[in-house]
């Protein structure tokens, strides 16, 4: 019966002994939690420690099959233990707002946004319908939406990705609930975006409005959250206020987490713990044994001025690549960081050569590369490995690991031969040889991005591309996986082109840095130097949206 | 390793997935009776003693009952015993008709997905013109050049189903030729062959297999349709869209003689397209 807005100044959210089991399976195990209005609590934890669940079940939307319990939960101050779905309906929305993490999904593509936006007016409240648009233009203005009226009409696919978040967290907002409920509200979004909508949220939070945020990252929560609590396996280990946590972490989990931060982190330290001393002994063994060539010729890629057009609706051509020039040293990474647009897997492609420039030309070895037939490359295809961001869909869906690996060493060698091989493989990726059998889809982010780097090191190529290999997955993983290149780089003396849109990685793998922006180049350098000193303004904007952790008082 | 996999995915997904791979009561019902009707497709003798077309006309138009199971028709011939050993021309005529649309659709499917911008242009066009007669229509058509019998219905129902097979074929094959992982295989120094033979061709057929059995069902349907018209299997031969047809005279007084055909038609085609459903859901939740 409260007036929307009416926070009154007890907790607007309170669960005591929350716990979540799908099928006798427990996910949640008896989580405490408390948010005041003007307050960001934030859950962090690696995927898989139940934090998504946690949010979820705060709303009554766990899933079929999940049972949950509590001693106590109070939404604004209601229990609603127990509460119907009919109940749950009602306090959606109206006491507390929901952002899932993808908002083009989250968003009907076939509804103007300003209709989505307005469901939450429509089911809660008996306002007049321009009593309504006018709550919708409000909460679009609110979230920093420009031109709003036109944005009304509009639907989510005509919105760039950070209007289509504003969009979301303005239909979560409309009805002005005392709780925001943000889960990975970021995490798909460009890091000058990231910022934009983290400031969106500091403000929303300056207002009044409690906010329970999810996520892997530190970095991004430091910049937002009071308290921080550190969720592992389904229980809070570690709670906190956001600075002390993060200067005098307790838990190993939060210092585990907190170690897999790149930003700021020189080249070449470790950002995840060290595995057991088995697994250090069983890589260094592989390592012996990796077949080096006899002194394996130093191989440099090359782009010349690179000019690449794609054709939109309307035969109207754009340039997605124009005029990229550089040059890949043997045993080097070449950080290549853009935002999405950007070009950057246009140019991974055309380093591969999978698609062929409109002007200039990839070289490797000083001799043509782009320039050649499919059937005159193939010999030296070899020397190029390929990771990409989405490990999954590189591979077969038909095949085994064993299979994907046999595919990639010689086939024509015996069966029992390509297995030791493969066996030799996953060592070298720090992967057992017992997930030879599984396929993919059963596997981990962080064990198929290894499985894919594997396949890729099969061929003993001395230069890997790698197109945004560690975007998909969470902190804690990349972390590993990010360790992992760095050992296979100093072992095997191989060159990287690393391409990513998070200079919190570049700045932690490179040697030298590009800077992509429109399809061009506008600024390269040294890594420290150029992110010491960034010249260009585009590099300096970037460089201040990275959310990194403060640096530690004393 | 299955601690593993309850790692990779996410719980809900877990469940999800759990219960994607568990076979229902409805699978397990469609799988019996499929078996029951491939039993009676081979060893007829075996399921129904009496011979299907032994007249008897003391006994016509009996019930069923204990000693006639599904009753008898107008010369006092066993109904079961006539389904029992038309399951046979049923299935044979389903099976083939579907092997031949499937053979002749993915042929074109290929053809048109890897034979070059011409060659696309030309099969398309001739799909289009398939595709704007009715498929049933096209049967009959066949059925009147080379009149009726059991080849020319396969014939006919094989090459009218062909059309829809290609155009699903050609779509499969230019996903799977654009695939992140064949592009992967390029990058790897895989040759054209190799990733033809390896990746291209089975991603792009092995959906085929769940929607040939959902085919076969149908297939049994249209070939019953053209039985029943007169214009396939010729008539003392038990087969089922025959029997249908001799029973309709008598519907009022021996619904027997239509009914339990008609069951079979029906409960043939449903069970193929539960099976082939489920088979479907498996493959992609994969």
């Amino acid at each position: 019966m409260s007036a929307p807005g009416d926070a009154s100044s007890g907790p607007v959210l309170r669960a005591a002994d929350l716990s979540v089991s799908f099928g006798g399976r427990s996910v949640v195990r008896g989580v405490d939690l408390e948010v005041r209005p003007g307050e960001c609590l934030a859950i962090v934890g690696e995927s898989g420690s139940g934090k998504s669940v946690t949010a979820r079940s705060l709303i009554g939307l766990a899933g079929p099959g999940a049972a949950v319990t509590a001693a106590e939960l109070e939404l604004a101050g209601r229990s609603v233990v127990g509460s119907s779905e009919r109940d749950w309906r009602g306090a959606r929305g109206r006491d507390v707002g929901f952002i899932a993490q993808d908002a083009l999904v989250s968003l009907d593509p076939l509804r103007p946004i300003g209709r989505e936006i307005g469901d939450s007016l429509r089911l809660h409240t008996r306002l007049s319908p321009a009593e309504r648009r006018r709550r919708v233009l409000d909460a679009l203005a609110s979230v920093g939406l420009p031109d709003a009226a036109v944005r009304i009409g509009q639907r989510s696919g005509e919105l760039s990705g950070g209007q289509r978040q504003r969009a979301l967290i303005a239909s979560a907002i409309a009805l002005r609930p005392p709780l925001l409920l943000a889960d990975e509200p970021t995490t798909a979004l460009d890091v000058t975006v990231q910022a934009q909508v983290l400031d969106l949220l500091t403000s929303l939070k300056a207002g009044g409005m409690g906010i329970l945020l999810i996520s892997h990252d530190l970095a991004v929560v430091a910049q937002l959250a009071d308290r921080i609590a550190v969720l592992e396996d389904g229980r809070i280990v570690e709670t906190g206020p956001t600075e002390q946590l993060l200067a005098e972490p307790k838990a190993e989990g939060t210092r585990r987490l907190l170690a897999a931060v790149p930003f700021g982190r020189p080249r070449g330290t470790r950002l995840s713990p060290d595995g057991p001393p088995t697994r250090v002994a069983s890589a260094a063994s592989g390592a012996a044994r990796a077949p080096t060539r006899s002194a394996p010729s130093p191989v440099t890629l090359e782009a010349v001025g690179l000019v690449k057009h794609f054709r939109v609706a309307g035969g109207r051509r754009i340039p997605a690549v124009d005029g990229v020039s550089f040059t890949l040293e043997p045993g080097r990474t070449l950080g290549l960081v853009g935002e999405s647009g950007s070009g950057k897997s246009t140019v991974a492609r055309l380093a591969l050569a999978l698609t062929s420039p409109d002007a200039g030309e990839v070289r490797l070895n000083g001799q043509a590369w782009s320039t050649l037939s499919e059937r005159q490359r193939r010999p030296n295809r070899s020397l190029l490995g390929a990771v990409y961001q989405d490990a999954l869909s590189s591979f077969d869906p038909r095949l085994t690991v064993e299979g994907i690996l046999g595919d990639a060493l010689r086939p024509r060698e015996p069966r029992e031969r390509r297995r030791e091989e493969a066996v030799r493989l996953l060592e070298l990726v720090e992967l057992s040889s017992a997930v030879l059998g599984t396929r993919p889809v059963h596997l981990s982010g962080g064990q198929r991005q290894r499985v894919a780097i594997a396949r890729a090191l099969a061929a003993e190529p001395r230069i890997l591309i790698c197109d945004e290999p560690v975007s998909a997955l969470d902190v804690s993983v990349q972390a590993t996986v990010l360790d992992l290149l760095d050992r296979l780089q100093r072992e095997l003396g191989l060159a990287y082109l690393f391409i990513s849109h998070d200079l919190g990685v570049i700045q932690h793998v490179s040697d030298t840095v590009a800077v992509l922006h429109d399809g061009r180049i506008v600024e390269t350098g040294a890594a420290e130097a150029l992110f010491r000193n960034p010249e260009h303004p585009y590099t300096r904007r970037l460089l201040a949206a990275a959310p990194r952790l403060p640096e530690p008082a004393g | 390793m299955s601690a593993l996999d309850v790692r990779a995915a996410a719980p809900t997904g877990a469940v999800r997935v759990r219960r994607a791979a568990r076979a229902g009561a409805g699978e397990w019902l469609a799988l019996a009776f499929l078996a029951f009707v491939v039993l009676a497709a081979v060893a007829a003798g075996l399921l129904a003693p009496a011979d299907p077309l032994a007249i008897d006309p003391a006994n016509a138009f009996d019930p069923p009952s204990l000693a006639q199971l599904f009753g008898t028709d107008e010369s006092g011939r066993s109904i079961f015993a006539r389904v029992v050993h038309g399951a046979g021309t049923s299935l044979l005529i389903g099976v083939a008709a579907t092997a031949l649309g499937l053979g002749l659709g993915t042929a074109l499917g290929v053809l048109a997905g890897l034979g070059g911008r011409f060659v696309d242009f030309g099969v398309n066009r001739l799909l289009e013109v398939l595709f704007a007669l009715p498929g049933l229509l096209l049967a009959l058509f066949l059925i009147v050049i080379v009149g009726p019998g059991t080849l020319t219905t396969t014939l006919a129902v094989g090459l009218s189903t062909a059309p829809g097979y290609a155009r699903i074929v050609r779509a499969q094959l230019l996903t799977v030729r654009a695939a992140p992982y064949t592009e992967a295989a390029t990058v790897l120094g895989v040759g054209w062959w190799r990733k033809l033979r390896r990746h291209i061709l089975p991603n792009t057929l092995a959906p085929l297999l769940a929607l040939g059995t959902l085919g076969v069902g149908q297939a049994i349907v249209w070939a019953s349709a053209l039985s029943y018209l007169g214009l396939g299997a010729v008539p003392p031969s038990p087969e089922w869209g025959a029997m249908l047809a001799a029973g309709r005279t008598y519907l009022s007084t021996a619904w027997w003689m239509s009914v339990f055909p008609g069951l079979f038609i029906v409960l043939t085609a449903v069970s193929g397209t539960v099976l082939g459903r489920g088979f479907q859901r498996r493959t992609r939740s994969r």
